[in-house]
């Protein structure tokens, strides 16, 4: 999943090098919003020496 | 020629030479990123696309914009991997540089970024620069920071895949998800 999170942040830069700069700015966006979607799902993470 | 957007391709190779550390010590130390730690990357990058769009479109305030609110997403993970480790007697996670931990550093870089954006983007004259350079119109150094920035950003997409691989990576991870017996 993070892997992806990566890929859609490369498409994006893509986007923004190809001139499509809306849809640059909507994907850099979108990639933020699920990057902090799953920040959420690790923000409960408890590492073993805590336990 | 085009002095600002060069200004942000400083910020996009200074962005690379700190993830190109991060990227050496994973390799280097054998010591394997956690997910917060992953993140925290995916946090760096983001705030460089933001400068990678003022390079290509020229400086607007939109790409200001989404670059401070990635320092504040970024600076939010790190901060929660820092209280992880807060507690007295708690050892942090990997080695230290400079005596702080990457998750500290981290934190200190994002409250770092956001306060130097906010300066940078209150400069007026910048915003006369308009309008899209292709490839071959970019100065040598946005040149140099879109292709840094582009390789920067593939080798961690597939190193987090050779770690974590489709689903979730584990909390405290000991061995690469592609290469595990």
């Amino acid at each position: 999943m993070i892997a992806l999170l990566f890929l859609l942040f490369f498409v994006t830069a893509g986007l923004a090098l190809r001139g499509k700069k809306s849809l640059a700015l909507a994907g850099a966006y979108l990639s933020l919003f699920l990057s902090l979607l799953w920040f959420l799902h690790h923000a409960s993470d408890e590492l073993p020496i805590l336990l | 020629m085009h002095p600002y957007r060069q200004l942000n391709a400083l910020g996009i190779i200074a962005i690379s030479a700190m993830l190109t550390y991060a990227f050496a010590d994973q390799f280097v130390n054998h010591e394997l990123p956690c997910p917060l730690c992953l993140l925290q990357r995916i946090g760096f990058v983001a705030v460089s696309i933001g400068l990678l769009l003022n390079v290509t479109h020229g400086p607007r305030p939109s790409h200001y914009g989404f670059a401070i609110a990635a320092s504040v997403a970024g600076g939010a993970m790190a901060l929660r991997q820092v209280s992880l480790h807060v507690i007295p007697g708690t050892p942090g996670y990997g080695s230290p540089f400079l005596g702080l931990h990457f998750y500290t550093w981290a934190f200190l870089l994002f409250a770092f970024m956001i306060a130097a954006i906010a300066m940078i983007s209150s400069l007026p004259r910048q915003y006369d620069d308009l309008g899209w350079l292709q490839w071959r119109q970019q100065p040598l150094l946005c040149k140099l920071a879109i292709v840094v920035i582009t390789i920067i950003i593939s080798l961690n997409a597939l190193a987090a895949f050779s770690e974590c691989g489709p689903g979730t990576c584990p909390d405290n991870p000991e061995q690469y998800w592609l290469f595990q017996d």
